[in-house]
């Protein structure tokens, strides 16, 4: 009940905004979900992310192919299918993880073990936690929701929007706080703070380069295909690249069952071979 | 317009947090003009030539000790070379290889242990057939195998080797057929290979059949598994016709009596956590009326299970077992599995705990692993027996806890 009580007034509180303001800081937030998150109907990349210490030493490299599908159309988050399979270092070679997330509801996640055979269906964890071993979070792959935050907009320069988010449920997490830089034109991150509870900046996400790609039907989606994430606490950084980045190829929903963890794609396997 | 928040920032050092500049670096092309596009491109070419190399594996030296006085301290002492590769044979068809080289220092012997050394066929997009040594897994439980009679190795598990030594290889024949929510296993064993567990040569204590280690019998078990996913479920339907992976007292001629099984799961989410239940009936054939009592007799399984994540990188996860045997008291096993993974995921320690009121006794496996870098992990731990009585299966190990290490260099 409460939680209605909340949603009503929150509802209220955005409208609000949204006279105040031409375009509102939820909408901008939801944009930049749909333009990094819910481009295209499917998409194929190779990831590839390198784990450095503050002097630049190599600590971790992580190589993976990554498959998407975005169920049904429009502008608002939807329930996806992800796909992860990793090729590199040897020890995790083979392993995959396949998620359904789902809007509302709790993600079904597995995990397979090539080297026991073995299909796992896994626990829904803490997603501000580290993905494989690196400084970018779990959060950061399926993307944090826009009904997660409360989104304020701070500042606007000439090419962009600049929104400060707020958690609206208290965790454990060190996050207070973040602030994101949204392109005006392609609404895509070029940068995002995040706050500690004292008010100090922990993490920082940079884009470092961006390209528009063109899909295989012609239409075109401007995409981050490199960044960097590092983390005060750690003291490391993430490098993380995305090559071989393709759009609606045609990926089936019912791909993105058992058998893609039973047998991964043989063209992925085989693109590692 | 409004001021940036938290501008104050700015006059932290570097050392405890990261400047706050409000404006974006300039070396941020947002442009996505064709130039982009280009370099994007030729950036993806560079990628396409990175050649892949097709040889993967490891070595591994591993060491323990046995917490009681015995003749020979030594609970494992090895070293280990494994090499593994797949060769696509055409976009439908690949060779897929893993093999152990083993010099046990323990025993005194060397050895090649062929893992992996199957081919994988699809000769229909919705079938995929697999021949040859292979691993294979299935069922709902956590180091419990109700429906899964593939072998395992208890001994390794035992003295401490790495969890995938956990499964032995089987040579089989297994058909995959699959129509979208529905799933079809079928496993044939071209040979039947008992389960391996601890012996004489290597542990004290009274163990029956000492000498089941590396057998193979020319016998074909089947084992089938139907599934059918919901939407946040899976459903599961098992037979299997074949042996006990387990020798009974009383077999001469094979040692292993003839079982036929029947089972079904369910695994879902339940709250935040994953649960599942997994039931079986094993029907001991040449146990007639199971009258005799050196043979297995027959009996109805029963598996609960839950896990989930109980803090950041924290999780817990139970298991209760219940077994109703014919003309026998009934057992029960509960488990308890605590795993905690710190330093972005490099440390991970863990413990896993078999207990059984009904044969008072115990067994828990302690880990830690530390993943130095990406080549290098090391391993270490402990395996921890009790019971009240010597004839049980975790009692009988009850003078061979012990402690290992280990340390693994991929390649």
């Amino acid at each position: 009940m409460y939680q209605f009580i909340f949603i009503v007034l929150f509802a209220c509180l955005l409208s609000f905004n949204a006279n105040a303001n031409e375009i509102s800081a939820r909408e901008i937030i939801n944009k930049g979900i749909m333009a990094h998150y819910y481009a295209g109907r499917d998409r194929v990349s190779v990831g590839y992310m390198r784990v450095e210490d503050k002097q630049g030493n190599i600590l971790r490299e992580r190589r993976f192919t990554q498959l998407r599908y975005i169920e049904g159309s429009g502008n608002r988050e939807r329930n996806q299918k992800l796909y992860v399979y990793f090729s590199e270092p040897t020890d995790m070679r083979g392993t995959a993880y396949l998620v359904h997330k789902r809007i509302g509801g709790v993600d079904n996640r597995w995990l397979r073990l090539e080297k026991l055979d073995l299909i796992k269906r896994i626990a829904d964890t803490d997603k501000r936690t580290s993905f494989v071993g690196t400084d970018v979070l779990y959060e950061d792959i399926s993307g944090r929701h826009l009904n997660d935050d409360r989104h304020q907009l701070v500042d606007e320069t000439k090419n962009y929007w600049v929104i400060k988010s707020t958690p609206i449920r208290k965790t454990g997490s060190d996050l207070a706080a973040y602030k994101v830089w949204i392109h005006k034109k392609t609404f895509l991150v070029a940068k995002r703070l995040c706050y500690n509870h004292e008010g100090k900046v922990y993490r920082r996400f940079k884009t470092l380069k961006v390209a528009n790609i063109k899909a295989k039907d012609g239409q075109r989606f401007p995409t981050i295909y490199e960044a960097i994430v590092e983390d005060s606490r750690t003291g490391t950084k993430t490098f993380m690249k995305s090559d071989k980045i393709q759009y609606n190829v045609g990926l089936k929903p019912e791909l993105f069952s058992q058998r893609i963890l039973k047998v991964p794609p043989l063209a992925v396997i085989k693109g590692f071979n | 317009m409004t001021k940036p928040l938290y501008a104050q920032a700015k006059d932290n050092t570097e050392e405890e947090a990261f400047a706050d500049t409000t404006e974006i670096d300039a070396d941020i092309d947002m442009s996505f003009d064709n130039a982009s596009l280009e370099r994007y491109g030729k950036e993806h070419q560079q990628a396409k030539k990175d050649k892949q190399t097709t040889l993967h594996g490891f070595v591994e030296y591993r060491v323990g000790l046995l917490s009681k006085d015995h003749s020979q301290q030594q609970s494992i002492n090895e070293v280990r070379l494994q090499t593994h590769t797949k060769y696509f044979i055409d976009n439908a068809m690949f060779f897929a290889f893993k093999g152990d080289l083993l010099h046990d220092a323990r025993l005194n012997k060397s050895k090649l242990e062929l893992r992996e050394s199957y081919l994988f066929m699809r000769p229909h997009p919705a079938i995929d057939i697999k021949l040859g040594r292979q691993i294979v897994s299935w069922g709902t439980g956590d180091s419990l195998y109700f429906n899964d009679f593939s072998p395992k190795s208890w001994t390794s598990s035992f003295i401490g080797r790495g969890d995938e030594d956990a499964k032995l290889p089987s040579d089989a024949l297994r058909i995959n057929a699959y129509n979208n929510k529905h799933h079809l296993d079928l496993v044939t064993n071209l040979r039947f290979r008992p389960d391996e567990i601890p012996q004489g040569e290597r542990f004290s204590g009274n163990h029956k059949n000492a000498e089941n280690k590396d057998d193979w019998f020319d016998k074909m078990t089947y084992a089938l598994r139907y599934t059918y996913e919901n939407k946040d479920k899976e459903y599961s339907l098992y037979a299997y016709r074949g042996y006990w992976t387990t020798p009974s007292e009383s077999v001469p001629a094979n040692r292993y009596a003839r079982l036929n099984a029947y089972g079904a799961s369910v695994q879902g989410n339940l709250g935040k956590g994953i649960s599942n239940i997994e039931i079986a009936y094993y029907d001991s054939v040449d146990n007639v009326n199971n009258k005799n009592p050196l043979i297995n007799s027959s009996r109805f399984r029963t598996l609960v299970g839950y896990e989930q994540e109980v803090a950041t990188n924290f999780s817990v996860g139970i298991q209760a077992l219940y077994d109703r045997i014919e003309k026998q008291a009934d057992q029960q096993l509960y488990t308890l599995r605590l795993t905690k993974s710190m330093l972005q995921q490099t440390l991970k320690l863990s413990s896993f705990s078999y207990y059984s009121p009904t044969a008072e006794d115990s067994y828990t496996k302690l880990n830690l692993d530390y993943r130095y870098n990406d080549n290098w992990t090391l391993y270490t731990g402990a395996n921890i027996f009790s019971g009240k009585k010597k004839d049980t299966f975790f009692g009988s190990m009850q003078d061979n806890s012990n402690i290992f290490l280990g340390l693994r260099y991929h390649y």
